[in-house]
């Protein structure tokens, strides 16, 4: 395996996109253009308004820029092949292990919360219904890891639990992730409420 | 020339005279220095939640609280540069290339004093050239039909693709054309005629820029920020902050060089602060007599490339006021936030609202006075915004990104829209796809609809005029170089060209030497 192979992300050692990622930008390219050019084809001509030359329908400049962005994207894609785009072994494996690392776990969990919120709360409950839980959510869901590390840091409560009755680190991580729980459920009340009332009493806005 | 004197001074008392004005600029230039500072909220997204706070207010202030910002975000984002070796903002890239070693060199202080020196001769530079350069601008643009109107367009994109991906220009111009192309959703200019709706009745009325910026340059910065580890600690200052009027004077050819060049990089539709900041990081390199020291902690470097970034700023509204025409992805919220209220920019403003220009002058004055101010004197309390744990203000973020997008036409479907565009600016740039060229896309996209087709009516389908008309002849020719120069064979056809006529250089040391 080449250390280029190794690195496991969309680009190579060098900082270039990989030519196998681009292999799919291409042709996902040239996809979108024909697919721009056949809907600017199906519009419908402007004869009806007594008007017959092509340039005034509605579909002429789109389909022109489907014409441009499927030659940009067969640019792409021929010179993704040039570069041994089509050398597809090992690429399987190198997806498994870009999803093995932490970033797109912490991806796709930002992603699930922000459409939930956006798609699945707001709108149905109240503006400050639905926000709470957002930000509780996402405080809780990122800062929950960084608790066991707060609280191997040595401070004066720690040392004296130690000394004092020999408590160990996992009060001091249950204390850390009460404190977060708490600190979380005040921050996530005060702004759904300041927000709220900023934007509808202050800038006089409508909120969803 | 008198008259514009004299009507510049008209705009300064104008705006000056007013203490609410004062006291707007000067919060709008404070919240933006705190937004441009922390990784992951740029000058962009600040401004354009900003306007969506600002709909209810006089135009006059609504837009001085979008200068106050814009010129404080993109100033801002040099701390976090300096102190992180992480731009706040992408137009502050250039900075952390020298900022961070005089800062690890325990320069804190001296290098946010020099930066801060920088930023502000840089918009006062663009600002004589806004107040002087626009109205000239203006008075030509005047010749500009459909014809000229349609190539400004092209030009926009395939100039801001071509410097803002400079490694791989055909992303840039792919993220310029998909940009054209999200603005043809919707009923088109001349016929009405719903493109690309498929049936749904929000579709119908396109996309709204706030929604789609918000998305490109709000949720998407979110998810690449979310996604990588938590950035370090920030350094503290102990030295002197406010530098000497005679070592900042020292450095006066870097600043008016790096003044113009960042003016004009500002001017260039779509280009930015970015690359105002770095080519004026590659003048200073090539005028220094140090240049070894680049990269390493030099001065020259620092307050040229904080020059360059701040000068755009007000070169970037030159356009925007003149043709329409954003020079940048911020300067797009600005022009968006003109037409909400009601000012029609382009090249009619100095016969309908001259004053107006003059008082966006008087603006960016304030403004840069606003950040000597705070650059200086609130040097210790503003490190304290670095210190915002990321995990705590990120959902605030994303709640205002909602808010933000929903604001502009209380439909939301602009809040999914803002999610859609978020998504795909993410893997756009995951991919290396640049997002300015995409926006510059979305604003030029009617632009070159109506006038290429208004054009070809005019002369009964005649591309001819498009070739020959004289303005239309050099931006076409412009437009051909750059392309030109975008592709890998023709560079190296002028040099095989230039080496087969005057031969090889011979100032060019072999390997050997190097060694």
């Amino acid at each position: 395996m080449t250390e280029e192979q190794q690195t496991g992300s969309v680009e190579s050692v060098s900082g270039r996109v990989r030519p196998q990622v681009d292999l799919f930008v291409g042709l996902a390219l040239l996809l979108l253009g024909i697919f721009v050019v056949y809907h600017s084809l199906q519009m419908p001509g402007v004869e009806h308004r007594r008007v017959s030359a092509f340039y005034h329908g509605p579909g002429f400049v789109p389909g022109l820029l489907g014409i441009t962005i499927a030659g940009f994207g067969t640019i792409i894609l021929g010179r993704s092949i040039w570069e041994g785009g089509l050398n597809l072994k090992g690429a399987g494996g190198q997806v498994v292990d870009v999803f093995r690392r932490p970033e797109p776990r912490r991806l796709a969990i930002l992603l699930l919360l922000s459409l939930g919120y956006a798609w699945g709360l707001i709108g149905r409950v109240s503006f400050s219904m639905a926000t709470f839980p957002f930000v509780l959510a996402f405080i809780l869901v990122y800062d929950w890891e960084n608790t066991t590390e707060r609280a191997q840091r040595e401070n004066w409560l720690v040392t004296l639990g130690k000394r004092l009755f020999g408590l160990q680190i996992s009060w001091s991580v249950f204390r850390e992730r009460v404190l977060l729980v708490v600190t979380a459920i005040i921050q996530a009340a005060l702004t759904a409420w300041i927000i709220t009332y900023v934007f509808e009493n202050i800038f006089l806005r409508r909120l969803p | 020339m008198l008259e514009g004197i004299v009507q510049l001074f008209e705009g300064i008392t104008t705006v000056s005279s007013d203490g609410w004005n004062l006291f707007h600029i000067a919060w709008a230039t404070l919240l933006g220095i705190c937004v441009g500072m922390l990784p992951g909220l740029t000058a962009t997204l600040g401004l354009t939640l900003m306007a969506t706070l600002t709909f209810h207010m006089p135009p006059g202030q609504a837009i001085l609280i979008l200068i106050g910002m814009y010129v404080g975000a993109i100033f801002g984002g040099s701390r976090s540069a300096i102190l992180l070796n992480i731009p706040g903002t992408p137009a502050n890239a250039a900075v952390a290339l020298d900022g961070f070693p005089l800062a690890r060199a325990g320069n804190v202080g001296r290098a946010m004093g020099i930066a801060t020196a920088g930023a502000v001769f840089g918009t006062l530079i663009g600002m004589l050239c806004l107040a002087f350069f626009a109205p000239f601008l203006a008075d030509r643009a005047l010749d500009f039909q459909s014809h000229e109107f349609f190539w400004l367009a092209v030009l926009g994109v395939v100039v801001s693709g071509r410097l803002t991906a400079s490694e791989d220009p055909l992303k840039g111009w792919i993220a310029g054309f998909i940009g054209l192309l999200v603005a043809m959703v919707g009923q088109d200019v001349l016929q009405a005629y719903p493109r690309f709706a498929f049936g749904y009745d929000q579709m119908r009325g396109g996309f709204d820029l706030l929604p789609v910026l918000v998305g490109v340059f709000g949720f998407s910065e979110l998810l690449t920020v979310m996604k990588t580890p938590v950035y370090p600690s920030a350094q503290t200052t102990k030295d002197r902050v406010i530098p000497k009027i005679r070592e900042v004077l020292g450095y006066w050819k870097n600043i008016t060089g790096s003044g113009i060049i960042g003016t004009f990089m500002g001017i260039i539709p779509g280009v930015g602060e970015d690359m105002g900041a770095w080519v004026s990081y590659a003048y200073a390199r090539a005028i220094s007599k140090k240049r070894s020291l680049f990269g390493k902690g030099s001065w020259e470097g620092l307050i040229s490339s904080q020059t360059g970034c701040s000068a755009a700023v007000p070169g970037a509204t030159i356009p925007v006021l003149t043709l329409a025409i954003p020079g940048s992805a911020p300067a797009a919220v600005l022009l968006a936030a003109l037409f909400v209220h009601g000012i029609r920019p382009g090249p009619l403003i100095m016969d309908e609202n001259p004053g107006f220009l003059y008082e966006v002058v008087a603006m960016v004055l304030l403004a840069s006075l606003a950040i000597l101010f705070f650059g200086l004197l609130l040097t210790k309390p503003l490190l304290k915004v670095l210190e915002v744990p990321r995990n705590r203000l990120m959902p605030i973020i994303f709640v205002l990104c909602v808010v933000g997008a929903y604001a502009v036409n209380s439909r939301v479907f602009d809040i999914w829209v803002m999610l859609g565009f978020g998504v795909l600016g993410y893997f756009m740039r995951e991919l290396r796809f640049p997002m300015a060229p995409l926006i510059l896309g979305v604003v030029l996209g009617p632009i070159l609809d109506e006038n290429l087709r208004r054009g070809l009516g005019l002369y009964d389908g005649s591309v001819v005029p498009f070739f020959t008309r004289p303005i239309c002849m050099g931006l076409w020719i412009v437009i051909a170089i750059t392309f030109l120069l975008g592709t890998t064979w023709f560079p190296a056809l002028l040099a095989r060209l230039r080496d087969a006529t005057l031969g090889p250089p011979r100032d060019e040391p072999s390997e050997e030497e190097d060694e």
